[in-house]
């Protein structure tokens, strides 16, 4: 007999804050409904910074159509402190979170990102990942290559969330940017829970660590693979030539090209 | 008292400064801001190119006005950009894509820089204006190796990646289900011993294992005996139907390897082009067909072809290795068969750009490059002549055109679809056959003697200035070409607008024309200009690869090129 894999959340984060969240509101519905899903889920709109009534009423009235939940938590810690928050609020649940800017780009994208969840090396999977270090900006920062999950689309089982964020202190925007890519990143945490991290592509293949440049996804070619977008992939596929070479150098350096043979494995 | 005369001293200075340079100051209903560069500073390279960027709106009709740069003579329209900041700043219904951009690469030397905004009669005035000294300083070209190592290289990491793809391979259980017949009379054990080695399991071989019914998720390839597929060519094929679902043909490069297993170069094939499949079968073997087109290849490509629309999909790498004695066959297949010379071809008028030569016999009317573009209404050259005409644009490196060709670029215009055609520029030993976007740095597509390249009406990114035939009607609905980037970048512009409208660009190699001279390279701005109007052809031109062997780029800038010998 096997077990039947535990339920899904996806959980979609609106921020007060972000003067532009109407739109993102319409934007991902718009994209959510497009797309089916391939997985049975329960949709949670994050509600933050919306404790006043009359905000929370327009939010309502702005995802109308729409079923879903609401969990209204304080503009305090940052898109991750929120995350941190339904986490809280979850039991045994796969969430799967996205922030205000993503957007779904083709059927079965829950799918994808979940199946690779059945196996139990795998303890997170993400939409996009990148190898860009900020060590220029801090040196706090891990040098280049400095390989982990952004944090605009990625599934993880709600415990080993609430476990890898059990010590984290979310107050600042630096916090946030550590938790993504610092050395103690969640991408690290799960790694250093002996559990692997890895990018799923539209065509259903899991991306390991070492395989991340050649997925087709953030900062490759056309982005053809991805499975969500978010501002980031936009601006990407806006961009003239010389800065998109320049984007996928800072995101990927050396490992875009084939140009030496493999290192022995 | 002292603001009082503060302020009569900034009055006057300011219908003395409007006096001097009328226009230059924001009115009351025109604001703007320029970011970059900011305040007085001067213009600052970044990266190696001048970037210029702000915002401008008019308040009492709240619009956004166009925004360009003047460098000397040329001038260069400005990229829109969203700015909400700026509307929640005001408060007002005020349009998103207020902002402006625009970075340009300048060549070495001073130049003379003012940023322009349109006013509401048509014109232009000036918001700000600076010299920019620029050493024109451009970064390296890839690297290129040769053939031979590519190949090894790329086996080497197939070797690594193997484990990920069988893995990968072996959770797709509802993968498509591939049928492999194998033609021919040749040695069908390379061919065998290639499908044993397959990483993706799910095929069958014709006619050992009875044919099965045409369904969905059923895909046949039709291989020649002495084929030799690559380790992973099934594993792409099906990698395709897993990222786009159902197709109807999924295709990918072929080379030739001899019998001592060294590979060279062979076919390395455009985007969709249906137009191409109509006179020549380039898709060749390396091909797979839904099953439901038909039990041969030529009945499977009739089908395709009798198809309006086609689901298709691309593998940019070799996925079949042809025996080395099929060289001929692949150039015929590539080649095509041209169609017989047109008999009749819409009417044609020669437009001879600054004193190009013309063709005897022939209507023609002489311009200057000024007055083929930028302007609010056709000029009055264009007056005589018949919508339906066929305008062909030649520059003066171009030799005067034989009239044959020139109806031969005609009559590709009436094949449908076709906006814009170009003729086979021949230059010392060489064809230049069309434009590509040549990863941001558009040039020629310079074919030799003995290449591999269609000799049938085939689609192109784009084509340049010495031989551009197009309708007037279209040309006047395009508004002409945009002013002062030079020829090549006109071209190549316009048929990127066309294909805006939906009209497809095509080189006829039937028709030829000399080059009596290299034509100029496009200035530096232009090109830089160029890759912000088109980015995303920059990223990727579909008809035309020499790179088609990079890997997994990243982006779509090769890994490093192949030299094709």
């Amino acid at each position: 007999m096997t077990s039947s894999p535990p339920d899904a959340v996806v959980a979609f984060l609106l921020r007060r804050g972000d003067a532009a969240w109407r739109e993102h509101a319409a934007a991902f519905l718009a994209s959510y409904e497009a797309f089916d899903a391939g997985r049975s889920h329960r949709l949670l709109v994050i509600l933050k910074d919306f404790e006043n009534a009359g905000d929370e009423a327009e939010a309502h009235a702005r995802l109308a159509g729409a079923r879903y939940d609401a969990l209204v938590v304080p503009e305090a810690g940052r898109d991750i402190g929120a995350y941190m928050a339904v986490a809280r609020h979850l039991g045994d649940e796969r969430v799967c979170f996205l922030n205000s800017h993503a957007r779904v780009l083709c059927p079965g994208w829950l799918r994808q990102l979940d199946r690779h969840l059945d196996r139990p090396e795998v303890g997170m999977v993400g939409a996009t990942a990148s190898f860009e270090s900020l060590r220029a900006l801090d040196p706090a920062f891990p040098g280049f290559p400095n390989p982990h999950l952004r944090t605009n689309a990625f599934m993880v089982a709600a415990p080993l969330f609430r476990e890898i964020t059990a010590d984290l202190p979310m107050v600042t925007r630096q916090d946030a940017f550590m938790f993504e890519s610092g050395a103690l990143s969640m991408t690290n945490r799960v790694l250093a829970a002996g559990r692997q991290v890895v990018v799923a592509g539209r065509n259903g293949r899991a991306y390991p660590v070492d395989w991340w440049p050649w997925s087709g996804g953030f900062r490759q070619g056309l982005q053809e693979n991805l499975l969500v977008g978010d501002n980031q992939t936009r601006h990407f596929d806006r961009l003239p030539w010389p800065e998109r070479v320049l984007l996928a150098n800072a995101t990927w350096g050396e490992f875009r090209s084939r140009t030496s043979p493999p290192p022995r494995t | 008292m002292l603001e009082a005369l503060v302020d009569r001293l900034r009055t006057a200075l300011r219908s003395l400064y409007l006096l001097a340079f009328p226009g230059v100051l924001s009115t009351p209903q025109l604001s703007f801001t320029i970011d970059m560069p900011a305040g007085r500073r001067a213009f600052r390279p970044v990266r190696g190119r001048f970037v210029i960027r702000g915002w401008v709106v008019t308040f009492e009709d709240r619009q956004a006005p166009a925004v360009r740069v003047r460098v000397g003579r040329a001038v260069y329209g400005a990229r829109r950009m969203s700015r909400p900041d700026v509307r929640d700043a005001f408060g007002l219904d005020l349009p998103e894509s207020c902002g402006f951009d625009l970075a340009l690469h300048l060549g070495r030397g001073l130049h003379l820089v003012q940023i322009q905004v349109q006013t509401g009669a048509g014109g232009w005035r000036p918001l700000s204006t600076g010299w920019v000294l620029s050493l024109g300083l451009k970064p390296k070209p890839s690297p290129r190796v040769d053939y031979g190592s590519w190949t090894r290289l790329e086996a080497a990491w197939l070797d690594a990646e193997r484990p990920e793809l069988a893995r990968h391979a072996a959770e797709l259980e509802d993968g498509p289900q591939f049928l492999v017949t194998i033609g021919g009379d040749g040695d069908r054990a390379p061919t065998l011993a290639s499908l044993d080695r397959q990483i993706y399991r799910r095929f069958s071989i014709a006619p050992e294992t009875p044919a099965a019914p045409a369904m969905a998720g059923r895909y046949t390839l039709f291989l020649q005996a002495g084929d030799v597929l690559a380790d992973d060519a099934l594993y792409a094929l099906a990698d395709q139907v897993a990222m786009r679902g159902p197709l109807d043909v999924i295709y990918g490069d072929e080379d030739l390897v001899d019998a001592a297993g060294e590979r060279r170069p062979g076919a390395f094939k455009p985007g969709w082009s249906p137009l191409y499949l109509t006179g020549a079968p380039w898709l060749g073997r390396a091909v797979a067909y839904a099953a439901d087109l038909g039990d041969s290849a030529a009945d499977a490509l009739a089908a395709l072809k009798a198809r309006s629309e086609v689901r298709t999909a691309q593998v940019r790498r070799v996925l079949l290795h042809r025996p080395s004695g099929d060289l001929e066959a692949l150039r015929r297949e590539i080649a095509g068969a041209p169609a017989p010379t047109a008999v009749s071809s819409p009417a044609v008028r020669l437009v001879l750009i600054d004193g190009a030569a013309g063709t005897k016999g022939l209507p023609a009317v002489a311009v200057d490059r000024a007055m083929l573009g930028g302007w609010a209404s056709p000029p009055s050259w264009l007056e005589t002549i018949g919508d339906d005409e066929v305008l062909v644009f030649i520059e003066r490196e171009a030799a005067a055109p034989a009239p044959e060709d020139l109806h031969r670029l005609a009559a590709a215009l009436t094949l449908p679809g076709v906006g814009v055609a170009g003729p086979a520029l021949a230059w010392k030993d060489e064809l230049w056959c069309g434009l590509t976007g040549g990863c941001g740095d558009p040039e020629p597509i310079r074919l030799g003697r003995d290449a591999l390249a269609p000799a049938v009406v085939h689609e192109v990114l784009g084509v340049g200035l010495q031989g551009l035939a197009t309708r007037k009607r279209d040309f006047v609905a395009a508004g002409g070409f945009t002013p002062s980037i030079g020829g090549l970048l006109q071209g190549l512009d316009y048929c990127l607008r066309s294909a805006d409208r939906d009209q497809v660009t095509v080189v006829e190699p039937a028709a030829r024309l000399a080059l009596t001279r290299t034509p100029r390279p496009p200035a530096p701005e232009a090109v830089s200009w160029h890759q912000q109007t088109w980015p995303e052809a920059c990223a990727q031109d579909p008809f035309y690869r020499e790179d088609a062997l990079a890997t997994h780029p990243a982006t779509h800038a090769p890994a490093f090129l192949v030299r094709i010998p």
